[in-house]
């Protein structure tokens, strides 16, 4: 696309540079040329895409005003439903399982305007950080096609980094937006927890899923997010918050010295500290901040996670939808019905959620766990009366190959340590792409405060503008 | 050390029929994920209280009303059915005998 940033888009609609259909055309073209390779979408969406493009181009000849998201090609991943379409969560199980309702952030969008273009590739029910777990074969990153695209929202965070859409949505449990963004060299956000509603979205872990956007600048991602934040009452957890945004002359970030050790890759290390070299002086001042107690997070986020999924996936027994096993009993069929239906990492997270949450364990391992889990927020409670945003690498290591940790799942998980702090303390957080290492894309994450989704968004803008 | 008897234990309360090549695999990779969690332990918790919830407090709950669906919704999900009979969505006997 030789245009890609929304606002651009909207001014050459509205200045008939470009017609909506012209734009959704070339995003269809890309995928035909490059999907093929890449793997980022699982549905395209073309007439109910193209249907939208003329209705649009329609209202622009007849000088209606134009909304900024209006005409504006979106992917989702395939864990959010799209009512009277296929939407599988990567899962065998729901191969051809249709939604019988749009999810909440479907429904803003669609008002918006913004046009759906298809559904994208994803670890199978948002489990895994490569796309690897996808019953229907991994994304790649096309910055390597050897390499992962990261995960579990790859194939959001790829069809934006190859310019098939300008935007895309995806879903953040324990870094399934920033990781992926980080490795495709484009910007994710993870909104605070109860920013935006998860009605329609397939649950992975409810008290850490958190739906946001993929785009190649922030303020691309804080459109998106303006349009489907809010209070959903479907969603319990959802909150309406006025947000003040406060334009400070020098945001001060904290570097977690102590944390950031773990595991660390030098060569992305150097590239995040040239970005904090660079942005130290006019916008920024960089301080050393103490959350050492973060080391615990990763260790606390694997009990919590697999127990949520453990309850989460048993609606999946092939009772009321999705594909179901033939057998004489009932409990034949449940127990044909998930072997089939259900890969192994699923039924590993069930394995260990079941465990931990079982009599004589329960205290040991859940209780201990959610009793961390206050440690963590209060380490970042802290860390904020010091600073405005903490900063640290999203990811310990850039996109890595195909197949290198997938018979490996404790070096698979962490991969995310740097991530899950957040979703544990229910902060805001994005990833910013910075630069590189051999190659690939290295990401820079900023964590906010909570519900100061906007001020982190605010403070990103600035670190972008000033470190590009 | 988690054993092959426990793991097929955990699937058949998770209601999994779990194969050989599972009950081979999966003890020693769950059994390395819970070394690594077993750091939890020596973490200093003083009198924290667990964070159970980011729910804020109800206020209000919605009235308990029946809300009538229109007739393509229902057709959707009924559509998703494994199997039916008429209107009704057909499973195995639930209680046998």
């Amino acid at each position: 696309m030789s245009i890609s940033k929304i606002r651009d888009l909207h001014d050459a609609f509205i200045s008939k540079k470009k017609s909506v259909s012209e734009h959704i055309s070339e995003s269809l073209a890309h995928i035909r040329a490059r999907d093929g390779e890449l793997h980022a979408f699982l549905d395209v969406h073309i007439e109910s895409a193209e249907r939208e493009a003329e209705r649009i181009d329609a209202k622009i000849a007849s000088g209606d005003k134009l909304g900024t998201l209006e005409g504006i090609g979106t992917a989702l991943k395939d864990n959010i439903l799209v009512k009277g379409t296929v939407t599988t969560a990567a899962s065998q199980i729901l191969k051809s399982y249709i939604a019988s309702y749009d999810a909440f952030v479907v429904e803003r969008l669609r008002d918006a305007g913004a046009i759906i273009i298809g559904k994208t590739n994803l670890d199978e029910f948002a489990m895994g950080g490569s796309t690897e777990n996808s019953a229907f074969g991994p994304t790649k990153n096309p910055y390597d096609i050897t390499r992962v695209s990261g995960g579990s929202s790859g194939g959001s965070a790829v069809a934006v980094a190859s310019d098939m859409v300008p935007i895309a949505l995806g879903s953040d449990t324990g870094g399934s937006i920033r990781q992926p963004a980080s490795f495709c060299g484009v910007v994710g956000f993870k909104p605070s927890y109860g920013r935006v509603s998860r009605s329609g979205l397939i649950a992975m872990a409810s008290s850490l899923d958190q739906i946001g956007p993929f785009a190649t600048s922030v303020e691309d991602a804080e459109i998106v997010f303006r349009a489907i934040e809010g209070k959903d009452p479907l969603d319990m957890t959802s909150q309406e918050i006025n947000e003040g945004v406060s334009n400070k002359k020098e945001y001060v970030l904290g570097i977690p010295e102590d944390f950031m050790k773990d595991g660390l890759d030098p060569k992305i290390e150097k590239v995040i500290r040239d970005s904090f070299k660079k942005a130290d002086g006019a916008n920024f001042k960089f301080v050393p901040v103490s959350l050492k107690d973060l080391s615990y997070a990763l260790a606390c986020y694997y009990i919590i996670m697999p127990a949520e999924v453990s309850s989460n996936m048993a609606r999946f027994d092939g009772m009321r939808y999705g594909d179901r096993a033939k057998a004489d009993t009932l409990f034949e069929v449940y127990g044909k019905t998930k072997a089939k239906g259900f890969g192994v990492e699923v039924k590993r997270r069930i394995a260990i959620g079941t465990y931990v949450l079982s009599h004589g364990y329960y205290d040991a391992y859940y209780l201990q766990a959610q009793r961390v889990r206050t440690l963590v927020s209060k380490a970042f409670d802290e860390a904020f009366l010091e600073v405005d945003a903490i900063v640290m690498p999203t990811t310990p290591s850039v996109a890595f190959k195909l197949g290198e940790k997938s018979q490996n799942p404790l070096a698979m998980y962490l991969e995310d340590i740097y991530t899950v702090p957040a979703n544990l303390a229910g902060l805001p957080a994005i990833s910013l792409p910075i630069g590189k290492s051999e190659g690939m894309p290295v990401g820079l994450q900023l964590i906010g405060k909570r519900f100061a989704d906007y001020e982190l968004l605010a403070i990103a803008k600035r670190f972008e503008e000033t470190v590009a | 050390m988690i054993t092959s008897e426990e793991v097929k234990k955990l699937f058949s309360l998770a209601r999994i029929e779990a194969t050989p090549e599972e009950l081979a695999r999966l003890p020693k990779e769950i059994s390395d994920i819970f070394a690594y969690i077993d750091k939890l332990k020596t973490a200093q918790l003083g009198e924290l209280a667990p964070t159970l919830s980011f729910a804020p407090i109800l206020k209000e709950l919605r009235a308990d009303t029946a809300i009538s669906q229109n007739a393509s919704d229902v057709e959707l999900i009924k559509g998703q059915f494994p199997e039916s009979s008429d209107d009704y969505l057909k499973t195995k006997k639930v209680f046998e005998g």
